[in-house]
C-alpha cells in the first residue's frame, strides 16, 4: 500500500495533517473503492495495479482478471485504441490529459468514457466515467437538431413550393376565367352561327348569331331533346334534304367534316334563308362526343354572285362580236397576196394578232360556258354516243397541237366500252379540254398522252394520261375551282384561263359523273372521269 | 352568180360579210334590220339569208317566221349568224325545219363560213 499512501498523500496534504494516517487511508481507500467513477492505476508496465468497484464494473470483466494483469491482454488490440493512446502519452510525456473516447469491448460492445488520465510515481492514474447514456442522449439531441434542421429547410421549401403553387392556381384560375370570358365573348360576338350537338345529335350549345339565323331562341332547342334534323333544309334548287343526308348526322356517323356545303333554311316564320354550313365532328380519343356547326347567311353572297355572273355574261356577249370581226378580218389578210409578200415583220405581226385573238375568244368562250354553268342554264341534249368513234375525231382534231409539242397520242378504246347517252358538244368539251391540257403540260421534250375507255360498274371510265410535269399535291384539291392555276401550270403556260377543268367537272356532275384525278409531279397525271349511262 | 342576203344590224359585221363572199363572186345584198331584209326578200328572191338573230325590233326568230310564210319562202336558206351556241329555240328550229341552219360567229373561220354557205346553194 505504499504507492497508495503516497498517492493520498500527494492529493490532500491538509486532510493528511489533521487525521490519523492509519485511519485516513481506509477512508479515503473505502471512498476511492465506491466512487461511482471508474478509478484504475497503471504501472509503466501497462499492469492494472489497482481497479475499484466501478471501475470492475466498466471493465466487463472481473477484478482477479485485472489485477497483475497487463491491458493489452485484458483489452487484446487495445494499443490501436485512442483511449490507449491517451494513457501512453500521459504515461510517457508525464501530462494531464482529459479527453472523452470511444471505447470497443472485445464483446462488441461500444461505450463512451470521459476519461482523466495523470501520471503518478509508479505510472498513471485513470479516472473514467461512463458517459455512454449522456453521448447517446447527445446523439439523439444532434440528430434531432439536424432532422429539426431539415424538417425547418423542407418546411421552408415546402412553404415556397405551397406559395408558388397557390400563386399558379391562383393565376390558373384567373387564367381559365379569362380564357372562358374570352371564348364565351368571341362565341358571342362572332359572326357566324355556332351550335354543338352530343352524340345523340341533341342541341347542347348555341350562340346568338345562330339564334338570330334559325330564327329560335335557344331555350327552345338546349336540353329539349331537339335535333338539328328537326330543322327545315333544303337543297339550293329547293329539293328537301332527306334524313340520311342531313350533315350533322352524317358527321357523327362518318366522323368526317364537311366544308361549306351550302343549303336552304326554313325558319318558323316561314321565311327560308341560304346557308353555307360547315360541320366538323368533335372526338375525344377516337371516339365521337358530338359535332359543331358553323353557318352563315349567305343572302347577299348569292346576290352578288349572281349579279357578276349576269355581269359577266353580258360582257362576255359583247366582247364576242368584235373579237368574231378581228378574227375573219386577220384570216382575210392573211389570204391576201400583198401580205404574202410582204415582209417576215409584217406577217408575224398579223401572225401574233391572229393568236391574241384565238386566246381572247377562247377565253371568252369559258367565261360564257361559265357563266351558264353558274346561272344554272347548262343544257343538256343527250344523244347516244359510241366512244370508239367519238375519241379518235377529236384526237384527229387535237393531233396538231400534240405534234406541235412533239406529244404523241395514243388510244385504247376497250371493247367492253358501252354507248353512253350525253350531251355530244359538252361531251367533246370535257375530253378535249383534258386532252390539250395533257398536252399543254407535257414536258419541254414531248411524250406521250394516253387516252382509254373501258366499262365501268354502270358506265363508262374515259381515262387521259400524260407524262408531263405533274401536279403539287396542296394544288389538287383546288384544281376543279373556278379560275385556279396551279403553281408550275403557270409557268409551264401562261396562257390558261383556269376554267377548262372548272367547266369540265360541271359538266360531269351534271350527268351524274365523277371527275378526279391522281398526279405526282415529274411524273405526269392521270384524269379519270366516270359518266354513268343514264 | 348566187344571190345572198345579210341581216345583220351591226355594221361591222354587215361591211364584213359583204367584202367577204362579194369577193367570192356572190351577188350580195345587205339589211341593217329585220325589216329591212323582208322588203329584199320579197323583192329580190334571194336564195340564201344570213341572219342575224339578236336585233332590235324585229329579231332574226321573228323575221325567220315571215320568210317562211311568204310564198315560196320555204324553199330559201337560211343560216342564223349567232354568238349564242346555247339558243334553244334556234337548235328547234334548225331541227325541224331542213332549210334553217346555224353557225357560231366566233368559232368559225370565214374559209369555213365560205364553204358551208357554198355547200348549202
Amino acid at each position: 500500500m505504499e504507492f497508495f499512501k503516497k498517492f493520498v498523500n500527494k492529493r490532500d496534504q491538509k486532510l493528511s495533517s489533521v487525521l490519523d494516517l492509519q485511519s485516513l487511508n481506509s477512508i479515503i481507500f473505502k471512498a476511492v473503492d465506491n466512487l461511482p467513477d471508474g478509478v484504475q492505476i497503471l504501472n509503466f508496465d501497462y499492469e492494472f495495479v489497482y481497479v475499484n468497484k466501478s471501475l470492475v464494473e466498466q471493465s466487463q470483466t472481473t477484478k482477479d482478471k485485472l489485477l497483475n494483469h497487463k491491458l493489452v491482454d485484458v483489452y487484446p488490440g487495445v494499443e490501436k485504441t485512442r483511449s490507449f493512446e491517451i494513457v501512453k502519452e500521459a504515461m510517457e510525456k508525464r501530462v494531464v490529459i482529459n479527453e472523452d473516447v470511444e471505447f470497443k469491448y472485445p464483446s462488441g460492445d461500444i461505450k463512451w468514457f470521459e476519461l482523466r488520465v495523470e501520471p503518478v510515481d509508479i505510472g498513471v492514474v485513470v479516472f473514467s466515467i461512463d458517459i455512454t447514456e449522456r453521448k447517446h442522449r447527445e446523439k439523439i439531441l444532434e440528430q434531432s437538431k439536424q432532422e429539426l434542421e431539415i424538417i425547418n429547410k423542407t418546411e421552408k421549401k415546402f412553404s415556397s413550393a405551397m406559395t408558388k403553387l397557390l400563386k399558379d392556381l391562383a393565376k390558373t384560375k384567373n387564367d381559365i376565367e379569362v380564357e372562358k370570358a374570352r371564348d364565351d365573348a368571341l362565341l358571342a360576338s362572332i359572326g357566324e352561327g355556332i351550335f354543338a350537338v352530343d352524340v345523340e345529335n341533341r342541341f347542347i350549345f348555341i350562340n346568338k348569331k345562330a339564334e338570330e339565323i334559325l330564327g329560335i331562341n335557344s331555350v327552345d332547342l338546349v336540353g329539349k331533346k331537339k335535333t338539328p334534323s328537326n330543322l327545315p333544309l333544303e337543297y339550293l334548287n329547293g329539293k328537301v334534304v332527306p334524313p340520311s343526308k342531313r350533315p350533322t348526322a352524317i358527321a357523327l356517323k362518318t366522323k368526317k367534316s364537311s366544308y361549306n356545303e351550302k343549303y336552304l333554311l326554313g325558319r318558323p316564320d316561314g321565311t327560308k334563308i341560304p346557308i353555307s354550313l360547315t360541320v366538323t365532328p368533335v372526338k375525344l380519343d377516337r371516339e365521337i362526343i358530338g359535332a359543331i356547326d358553323v353557318f352563315r347567311d349567305i343572302t347577299e353572297e348569292i346576290r352578288i354572285d349572281k349579279a357578276k355572273t349576269e355581269f359577266v355574261s353580258v360582257a362576255s356577249h359583247q366582247l364576242r362580236t368584235p373579237l368574231g370581226i378581228i378574227k375573219w378580218y386577220v384570216e382575210m389578210l392573211e389570204k391576201e397576196e400583198y401580205i404574202k409578200k410582204a415582209p417576215p415583220k409584217v406577217k408575224q405581226y398579223i401572225t401574233e394578232i391572229g393568236r391574241g385573238n384565238r386566246r381572247l375568244l377562247s377565253l371568252v368562250r369559258d367565261l360564257l360556258s361559265v357563266s351558264r354553268i353558274d346561272q344554272n342554264k347548262v343544257q343538256n341534249n343527250p344523244e347516244l354516243i359510241n366512244l370508239s368513234k367519238f375519241i379518235p375525231a377529236i384526237v384527229e382534231n387535237i393531233k396538231m397541237l400534240g405534234d406541235e409539242r412533239n406529244v404523241k397520242i395514243l388510244i385504247d378504246i376497250d371493247k367492253s366500252t358501252p354507248k353512253i347517252k350525253v350531251d355530244s358538244a359538252k361531251l367533246n368539251s370535257v375530253i378535249e379540254n383534258l386532252l390539250s391540257n395533257a398536252i399543254k403540260y407535257s414536258k419541254k421534250e414531248g411524250g406521250v398522252v394516253k387516252i382509254s375507255s373501258s366499262k365501268f360498274g354502270d358506265g363508262v371510265m374515259v381515262v387521259v394520261e400524260d407524262e408531263g410535269i405533274g401536279i403539287a399535291k396542296e394544288d389538287v384539291k383546288d384544281l376543279f375551282q373556278k379560275f385556279f392555276r396551279a403553281g408550275n401550270a403557270v409557268a409551264s403556260n401562261p396562257d390558261g384561263s383556269g376554267l377548262g377543268l372548272y367547266v369540265a367537272k360541271s359538266y360531269v356532275d351534271s350527268w351524274g359523273g365523277e371527275i378526279n384525278v391522281e398526279s405526282t409531279i415529274d411524273k405526269g397525271s392521270k384524269f379519270k372521269v366516270y359518266i354513268p349511262i343514264i | 352568180m348566187h344571190k345572198i342576203l345579210i341581216i345583220e344590224d351591226d355594221p361591222s359585221y354587215s361591211v364584213l360579210l359583204n367584202r367577204l363572199f362579194s369577193e367570192e363572186d356572190f351577188e350580195v345584198f345587205t339589211a341593217s334590220s329585220g325589216e329591212d331584209g323582208l322588203e329584199l326578200v320579197k323583192n329580190k328572191v334571194p336564195e340564201l339569208v344570213l341572219l342575224d338573230i339578236r336585233m332590235p325590233k324585229m329579231d332574226g326568230k321573228e323575221v325567220l317566221k315571215r320568210i317562211r310564210s311568204m310564198e315560196n319562202g320555204s324553199e330559201i336558206k337560211v343560216v342564223f349568224l349567232t354568238n349564242l351556241e346555247a339558243d334553244k329555240d334556234i337548235l328547234e328550229h334548225t331541227l325541224k325545219d331542213k332549210n334553217t341552219f346555224y353557225i357560231l360567229k366566233s368559232d368559225v373561220g370565214f374559209e369555213e363560213l365560205k364553204g358551208k354557205v357554198k355547200n348549202l346553194l
